[in-house]
């Protein structure tokens, strides 16, 4: 019998696009539920993850 | 975001890092189904308008080794890339160049379509997600808002 994959949906928003972020936050979970996958919302952006490059790679 | 990733992969056999500008348009699709059998630790959508070859506002991270090459292989591009504007994607663009044997580079238009009429990958019905890329957040929210309450796509050019 195949293992069923975890899967954890990860979106990025931030303060700059909250806007944004509340208009595909319920497309984006709907999708999730769909699938039965987890979802996770990251309080960091696009543009903040590419300024930060230290930050987003120091751990990797 | 790279220090979560690896610590959520801990726990998850695939992550799908999706930004806010992006809309599911086909819930059917899982990402298993979009993926098929190429077994890669990392899957990324291509671009197709622009500079940049590659678009790392939708990436698929599958937990293994294949995938914790590739995490290091970007650590290792830090020095070349890391003040780049483009960050990351400027990493996966390199990988790109060098055919990196880890990474699925998807075409343009399957993991991720435009709503730019004139482009091949331009979204059409049954496309897994359209993706309001580039532009300000506020043209993106209307755009977005758009396709929400129509499904319709207010087209923008090139």
């Amino acid at each position: 019998m195949k293992m069923k994959t975890r899967t954890l949906i990860l979106q990025g928003h931030s303060e700059v696009n909250e806007e944004l972020y509340q208009l595909t936050l319920h497309n984006h979970a709907s999708y999730a539920g769909h699938h039965k996958y987890d979802m996770l919302q990251l309080n960091i952006s696009y543009k903040e993850a590419m300024d930060d490059w230290e930050k987003l790679f120091v751990s990797f | 975001m790279g220090k979560t990733i690896r610590k959520f992969l801990v726990h998850y056999d695939m992550i799908f890092q999706v930004g806010s500008d992006v809309l599911f348009t086909n819930m059917g699709i899982s990402l298993d189904e979009l993926t098929g059998r190429v077994m890669k630790g990392v899957h990324i959508s291509q671009e197709t308008f622009g500079d940049s070859q590659i678009n790392a506002d939708t990436i698929i991270w599958r937990a293994g080794d294949a995938c914790n090459r590739v995490m290091d292989r970007i650590n290792g591009l830090r020095e070349q890339v890391g003040s780049h504007p483009w960050g990351i994607q400027q990493a996966f663009n390199i990988l790109f160049n060098a055919n990196d044997p880890d990474i699925d580079f998807m075409p343009h238009g399957k993991m991720q379509s435009a709503p730019i009429r004139d482009l091949p990958s331009a979204w059409k019905p049954g496309d897994f997600s359209i993706h309001f890329q580039v532009e300000s957040n506020e043209k993106k929210y209307i755009r977005c808002k758009h396709f929400l309450n129509t499904g319709q796509v207010l087209w923008r050019s090139l």
